[in-house]
């Protein structure tokens, strides 16, 4: 996983809204971070910093929840309304570690929509291989 | 009414001024008069003057006024012809006359006291017809004029007593600069120059004394006079027909405080004059005296006049000496500066403007969200129906909280009545808030009701209604909950789509059981019997393009119960770092007292909560009669299509309590179905205790009728 190494360092972190970090691993990858509560206030904020990145032409999107204590269904319908809008080969993962949000997956069914991973690493390595397997 | 009391007074001086004009003396009784008048203020002093016979006051003051140098030789003729002629004719009648008068006099001066005018009680007294009709004109015309005399007559009660005629130039002189005084306040300032004219004619006439010459004077400053001094001078010219001094003196008299005129005085005096002329022309002689001494030292001071006017001008300067000021400031300030300034104003300007324009547009704007969210709420409240309190054998009661924030709309539920006593509940919440929601709010509910009622299970009405209304939310998502409670079995099917699960307690015991230990216990208790939904494999939300309706739960309740169906905005709201969560609003609902309800629920939630950013809807059922704890007694799953998460079916399985051979060999056979038939349901049966897992092919009608909807 030499991707994955690079990863610390090849990024270029910077904070669009708060409590949102962006960095692009690779030219095609765009990891999006997050922490705090997604909820109705910040689902915009969401929703924003995972357009921009498809719109910047990313087609391997991570999602990272790690640092999320808290997800409502409106964030949640932000997720599935990212997800049901990539492209053909584009690919999308989540990383969530938390049991919070991992039972608003759970919950609300979307578990068997999202390929959740525990770490980033995992995540990268699904959205990867499957885009390398694809090209 | 002051025209009127005017004509009336000419009409009734008249007689008097042809017999003042046939008499064409004018004089010292009027003189010795005068002191007494100039005293009336003190009623004691009246008292002794008045009392006292006149004629010593008269040549008390005669006296006094013969030394005066030429100008006043007017005067001094006047008191000689006063002397020589008026009083001795006058004499048959003054006694009566003056009887008549210093009681007369001190009748109107008594009145006068009361009306404020002290000092027309010395016209009175002089029993001039005139004077006190001009008393009359100045009550008829109004009070400022009444409250001016007041404060003349007041200042010359403090020159008037002791002084006797060798102090009538110097009163005539305060008399003057008191009216130079009154005159300077801004609003009469006209005034002050009416009176800066009267006065200035006033000189040259006096040395002749001519009455005819006086009437102008006064009536010139007539037309000038200001408020309070125009009804002042108003009465000069009605009185002036009556003589030229009288109208000077109407004036004078006037000022010299004809506050309240007694018009019984003045009715007296006509009258008297009418009876005697002689005596009416003696008194109305005395009456004028005080005009001709005015005249006098008007033209004895000289200065006065332009005392006055400089009184005037004084007020009106104040005005150019700021204007004078700012323009001496313009002048100094360099042209380039001046330009820069000019700008800098003009910006301030627009930026005031701006922000006022800003403030306005503000206040518009709040009072349109207002609104806007009076109206959202209005319409969510319309979608909310409100079911009746008892539908069969079950108590229902519904509650619906708006968020704190904006956010209204979203949520919604239903209960209604199916066939055979059947209970269904709609509990959900579309994604998305506001005016959007609320359109897709009305969709789902109605859609879901419509399958419900048709006969379709829970899960099969959602799993219709997902797949009707997934081209139709447009993108937003929509968590449902439907459940049918059969009362005859005592069972509560749900199916949910992303939607939290209902909490089912059992009821607390009798209420009746006191002492909050046994309350604690009991809720502990009742919490400890509800059921454990199983949330693995839940079904997804309707909108987001997978297959919903894909769970199912039957719980038997055979004992009473209470049923909580709520949407996520009572489990998401916060108490501080932490979501209110299904555990809290469990105890919630246990420790709620016997008969309350959804709302009560919702007020508990609420009064616990530190913020509820989202809306809160539940919908709370009280299941009475029998004995036992809920329990699930079946659980169903159904699979569909090539891309099943076989994990997640295990961890179905063994969420449900099945063992983990068994999960695998369920898996293992669901894999195989879905492989031969595309389809494949997953249930778990507890009547018999430990769960008994059977996966068949799915093949219901249901499937036939779904492609039928789908296709229309």
């Amino acid at each position: 996983m030499p991707g994955t190494a690079d990863t610390s360092t090849t990024s270029k972190p910077f904070t669009g809204a708060f409590g949102v970090i962006q960095s692009q691993p690779d030219e095609a990858t765009s990891v999006v971070a997050f922490e705090g509560e997604l909820d109705l206030e910040r689902a915009p904020s969401l929703k924003w910093a995972l357009v921009d990145s498809l719109d910047a032409g990313y087609k391997q999107l991570v999602i990272d929840l790690t640092q999320v204590r808290f997800m409502d269904s409106t964030a949640l319908s932000v997720l599935v309304g990212v997800n049901k809008s990539l492209d053909v080969g584009a690919r999308m993962a989540i990383v969530c570690v938390n049991v919070n949000v991992l039972k608003i997956f759970e919950l609300s069914g979307m578990d068997a929509a999202f390929a959740i991973f525990p770490t980033l690493e995992q995540a990268l390595v699904h959205v990867r291989g499957h885009t390398t397997r694809i090209g | 009414m002051a025209g009127a009391g005017l004509c009336a007074l000419a009409s009734q001086s008249l007689p008097a001024a042809l017999a003042v004009k046939g008499t064409t003396t004018v004089a010292a009784p009027a003189v010795t008069v005068e002191a007494p008048v100039l005293s009336h203020g003190r009623r004691a002093e009246r008292g002794k003057v008045e009392s006292a016979p006149q004629a010593p006051a008269a040549s008390n003051a005669a006296p006094a006024l013969a030394p005066p140098p030429p100008e006043v030789a007017g005067a001094g003729r006047r008191r000689h012809a006063a002397d020589g002629g008026g009083a001795p004719d006058a004499q048959p009648t003054a006694p009566g006359a003056g009887g008549g008068g210093s009681r007369r006099g001190e009748a109107p001066a008594a009145r006068m006291r009361r009306h404020g005018g002290g000092a027309s009680g010395a016209e009175g007294a002089s029993g001039s017809g005139v004077g006190e009709g001009a008393g009359t004109a100045v009550d008829a015309s109004g009070r400022t004029a009444s409250a001016a005399v007041e404060s003349l007559a007041r200042k010359q009660k403090k020159t008037g007593g002791g002084e006797k005629g060798g102090g009538r130039k110097r009163k005539e002189k305060e008399r003057e600069r008191e009216r130079g005084k009154e005159s300077s306040p801004p609003g009469e300032t006209e005034g002050s120059k009416g009176q800066g004219s009267g006065a200035k004619g006033r000189p040259t006439t006096a040395g002749e004394s001519t009455p005819a010459a006086l009437a102008p004077a006064a009536s010139a400053a007539a037309p000038a006079g200001g408020t309070g001094t125009a009804s002042l001078v108003a009465l000069a010219p009605s009185v002036s027909p009556v003589a030229g001094v009288g109208a000077g003196h109407g004036a004078d008299g006037a000022r010299a405080g004809h506050g309240a005129g007694g018009r019984r005085a003045a009715h007296r005096g006509a009258a008297r004059s009418a009876h005697a002329p002689v005596a009416a022309t003696a008194t109305l002689a005395a009456s004028l005296a005080p005009l001709a001494s005015a005249a006098a030292s008007g033209s004895t001071r000289g200065g006065s006049p332009p005392r006055s006017r400089r009184g005037g001008s004084r007020t009106r300067s104040t005005e150019p000496a700021i204007v004078h000021t700012i323009t001496r400031i313009v002048d100094v300030v360099p042209g380039p500066m001046r330009v820069l300034i000019a700008a800098l104003a003009v910006l301030a300007l627009a930026l005031g403007l701006r922000s006022l324009l800003a403030g306005v547009r503000t206040r518009r704007l709040v009072r349109q969200r207002g609104e806007l969210l009076a109206d959202v709420g209005l319409l969510q409240a319309a979608l909310l129906p409100d079911p009746p309190a008892r539908l069969g054998p079950v108590g229902t009661t519904v509650a619906y909280r708006p968020a704190d924030g904006p956010g209204a709309g979203g949520d919604f539920y239903d209960v209604f009545a199916l066939e055979a006593g059947q209970l269904a509940v709609i509990v959900g919440d579309v994604s998305g808030h506001g005016r959007d929601a609320l359109p897709h709010t009305a969709l789902v509910r109605f859609t879901v009701r419509a399958y419900l009622e048709a006969g379709l299970s829970p899960s099969d009405a959602l799993q219709t209604a997902g797949t009707v209304l997934e081209r139709q939310l447009g993108g937003s998502l929509a968590t449902v909950l439907a459940a049918i409670y059969h009362p005859r079995e005592r069972t509560l099917t749900y199916a949910a789509a992303g939607h939290p699960p209902p909490l089912v307690l059992a009821e607390p015991d009798a209420p009746a059981a006191s002492g909050a230990a046994s309350d604690a216990n009991d809720a502990a208790r009742v919490v400890a019997s509800a059921i454990a939904p199983v949330t693995a494999c839940s079904a997804p939300p309707v909108g987001a393009g997978m297959r919903t309706g894909t769970r199912q739960t039957v719980v038997a309740i055979p004992g009473p119960a209470r049923l909580c169906f709520h949407t996520d905005g009572v489990t998401e709201a916060r108490v501080g770092e932490q979501l209110f969560g299904a555990e809290r609003l469990s105890r919630a609902l246990a420790q709620l007292p016997a008969g309350a309800g959804a709302s009560e629920l919702l007020d508990a939630v609420a009064a616990q909560a530190s913020a509820r950013p989202d809306d809160m809807a539940a919908c709370v059922l009280h299941v009475h009669g029998g004995a036992g704890d809920p329990a699930i007694i079946r659980e169903r799953l159904e699979l569909a299509g090539a891309e099943v998460d076989e994990r997640r079916v295990r961890r179905f399985l063994e969420q449900c309590g099945a063992s983990g051979d068994e999960a695998a060999a369920s898996v293992e056979r669901a894999r195989r179905e879905l492989i031969r038939a595309g389809t494949a349901t997953v249930e778990l049966d507890y009547e018999s205790g430990a769960p008994v897992v059977t996966v068949r092919e799915e093949r219901v009608i249901r499937a036939a009728a779904l492609s039928a909807v789908g296709a229309s």
